[in-house]
């Protein structure tokens, strides 16, 4: 069993080698045991598989020319047009902002301006309002009075 | 050589233009600016796509897509950055979506041909194998077992070379997950494989 593992740590590294590089020990564990063996021919199978997979054909010559061609057929994705968009973009938070301020602005002016007089319902339980108004001057009475008769 | 870092991008100190500067010539309509982006990367396009799809048409017609499907997002490109991760994630992600839609089921011993079964058992037994036409045959009816998450990462990690860092760019996934990702799909390609064998052992 230890052998097993000791083999096992080694299997992706002895994939690539040819079995008399394998060293002795491992090797002779190997041909008795048939799991060991099965995982190392695995290993090796994943190993060309994958090496395969590298070994990709070039491109064809003209390819370039070609793609170059199909590509030019339309228009050009012109960088003004992307700056446009992206200079949009940035501008939203400002246009957000001037929007908030504006709300603000109205929600004020929505609001009822000061009277100056008392709302009789920010009264508590046992408060009374007392009505009255000031004496007027008595300069101002005969003023009053003088320019009435005058009339 | 890793292409990510190829001495004709942007990081490499050679007199040929950089990647963002062709970028900006292509965008003012300058047809030869492309061409050079588009000579500069075909290998490697080609190359990812070669790995995930087996059909020549069908390699040549993602890579054609690829350089298309980038110019029209030109404008999007990040100035500085460098090209090739970037059409490498273009192409990455279109021949997944190609394999998503044809995935097969996982093949087993019988269901390869005489040459495919010679093939695998020859490769089993660690008798000396080129890569040939019977390999790569073989190699896609083995990947059909794996899925295309699963052969993404195999590409990037084993075939490209990619590090984590660079394979977790192109997925749009965290280094982490690209690890745990090709952790997975190494299990996945060691179980198909023992799976394919062990018809062969049994058909024996």
């Amino acid at each position: 069993m230890t052998t097993c593992r000791a083999v096992g740590k080694h299997l992706a590294d002895w994939a690539a080698l040819p079995p008399e590089e394998i060293p002795d020990w491992a090797r002779n564990h190997l041909a008795t045991c048939r799991e060991c063996g099965r995982r190392l021919g695995a290993a090796r199978l994943v190993r060309v598989v994958v090496t395969a997979c590298g070994d990709a054909a070039p491109p064809p010559s003209g390819f370039a020319d070609r793609v170059v061609t199909a590509v030019f057929r339309g228009p050009v994705p012109g960088r003004t047009e992307a700056e446009l968009w992206r200079t949009a973009w940035g501008l939203v938070p400002a246009f957000g902002a001037v929007v908030v301020a504006l709300l603000m602005l109205f929600q004020f002016s929505l609001t009822p301006e000061p009277t100056g007089l008392f709302s009789p319902e920010g009264l508590s339980a046992g408060e009374r309002l007392v009505l009255g108004s000031s004496v007027p001057e008595t300069d101002l009475v005969l003023a009053a009075v003088l320019e009435g008769s005058e009339k | 050589m890793n292409p990510m870092t190829r001495p004709n991008g942007p990081q490499g100190e050679t007199d040929e233009p950089r990647d963002d500067a062709l970028v900006q010539r292509t965008l003012q309509g300058d047809q030869r600016a492309f061409e050079v982006l588009v000579r500069r990367y075909e290998r490697l396009v080609f190359r990812i796509a070669g790995g995930f799809l087996r059909n020549r048409q069908d390699v040549e017609d993602a890579a054609q897509e690829a350089f298309l499907r980038a110019f029209g997002a030109l404008s999007r490109f990040r100035s500085g950055a460098s090209f090739g991760p970037w059409i490498a994630q273009i192409v990455t992600r279109l021949c997944y979506d190609r394999l998503r839609a044809r995935r097969g089921r996982e093949v087993g011993w019988e269901d390869l041909s005489l040459a495919e079964q010679q093939e695998a058992a020859t490769v089993a037994a660690g008798a000396a194998s080129g890569v040939g036409a019977a390999n790569r045959d073989l190699a896609e009816r083995v990947l059909t077992g794996v899925s295309p998450k699963e052969r993404q990462i195999l590409l990037l990690r084993e075939v490209m070379g990619y590090t984590a860092a660079e394979s977790a760019k192109v997925l749009g996934c965290s280094e982490l997950a690209a690890r745990i990702r090709l952790h997975r799909a190494r299990r996945t390609m060691q179980r198909v494989a023992e799976r394919l064998l062990d018809g062969m052992d049994s058909s024996a």
